[in-house]
């Protein structure tokens, strides 16, 4: 979402720039007398000033706008799991962040290493400085609260704060450690 | 410009399509009576004042069209410009030893001082790659400093570590940091990095 926000962004520049220069150089040799260049501003006023906003094309051009609107707006107000997490650091090393993929890495390696679970998928989220992190594991049914604490200690080696969430879930292997 | 920024902006804009998409919509379908809905998109009223405006007319739409050419331009800037428009810290001389005026001078290349922290802070146990950017000025430096952290490393120690380098750095070029922000990548501690 970050890279397309930014290619968004860039769009609307250059068709901000597009469409307001020649939009101001059209105006300008109009008001000078001459005919539009570029544009067939005449053909587009002439359609304006004939079109009903009850037009069919009329109100499918202008549920487009507000679909789109919609879209864009559920689009980033929709909330997002942050890139960066913070951390402690010590007195003078300034601001510290973990790069939140780096951590569910992390822990997808550490759990699957200390434990007897065969895979595990791992998904960090921050909420008002509370780490929740959700595991899901391929290993047998009993071993969800050695996962859980194994989970824990890696976060709160990494600076986790206290009140950091862990939520397990265990799909039972087929083999039997 | 920051993610944060780009959401805002994008926010507002989604905001605006959907107050004009519903207006649009409210007009069409009668909301406003029928009259409005049975109304040409240019009314006849606004061609009068069109008209009547003459040469005030042809400049109002010039200017709409010259500050939304701006307007691109500023955010095709906001865009494209690197580091989120802060200038990196250039090369400068070194205030001569207790204010004494001395007959050299001494230039410090920012470059030199960006390799010698990234050297600085590879040294520390555990952190695999550093890259460090120096920005603002002598007065007002700004560190920001990328590391590729081994997955076994002790982050405090790590960060009590490069707090040290960065103090070091600072005391060597007579620097005044204003603020440090690093960002830390774990990497697994069998991966090594070219």
């Amino acid at each position: 979402m970050r890279a397309f926000n930014r290619l968004l962004g860039m769009a609307m520049g250059l068709a901000l720039v597009g469409a307001g220069g020649f939009c101001a150089l059209e105006v300008v040799l109009a008001a000078f007398g001459h005919a539009f260049l570029v544009l067939p501003a005449s053909a587009y006023l002439r359609a304006l000033r004939t079109t009903p906003w009850s037009a069919t094309p009329t109100r499918a051009i202008v549920a487009a706008v507000a679909a789109a609107g919609l879209l864009l707006f559920v689009a980033e107000a929709w909330p997002r799991r942050p890139r960066l997490v913070r951390i402690p650091a010590s007195d003078g090393a300034g601001q510290w962040w973990l790069r939140r993929t780096s951590i569910e890495s992390h822990l997808r390696r550490h759990v699957v290493g200390v434990t007897p679970a065969q895979r595990a998928r791992v998904r960090l989220g921050v909420r008002k400085q509370r780490w929740q992190a959700r595991i899901r594991t391929v290993a047998p049914l009993h071993l969800r609260p050695e996962i859980e604490e194994v989970a824990r200690q890696g976060l709160v080696r990494l600076g986790a704060p206290e009140a950091t969430t862990i939520r397990v879930r265990v799909a039972r292997s087929r083999r039997v450690a | 410009m920051t993610d944060s920024a780009n959401r805002g902006l994008w926010l507002v804009v989604g905001l605006i399509l959907m107050a004009m998409g519903g207006v649009g919509l409210s007009f069409s379908f009668g909301a406003w009576g029928e009259g409005a809905a049975h109304a040409t998109i240019i009314t006849h009223t606004v061609v009068r004042w069109w008209r009547e405006g003459s040469w005030k007319s042809f400049a109002a739409a010039a200017f709409i069209g010259f500050a939304f050419l701006v307007l691109g331009l500023l955010l095709l800037w906001r865009e494209l410009v690197p580091h989120q428009g802060r200038a990196r810290l250039d090369d400068f001389v070194l205030p001569p030893a207790g204010g004494v005026p001395s007959r050299g001078e001494t230039v410090v290349r920012a470059a030199s001082l960006s390799h010698g922290l990234e050297g600085d802070l590879e040294s520390i146990p555990g952190v695999e790659r550093a890259l460090v950017g120096l920005f603002g000025t002598t007065e007002h430096l700004a560190v920001r400093a990328r590391l590729r952290v081994l997955d076994t490393a002790d982050l405090e120690e790590v960060s009590r570590r490069a707090a040290e380098a960065m103090a070091r750095m600072a005391r060597t070029a007579s620097l005044r940091t204003e603020d440090a922000e690093v960002t830390v990548s774990l990497v697994a501690s069998g991966t090594r990095v070219g």
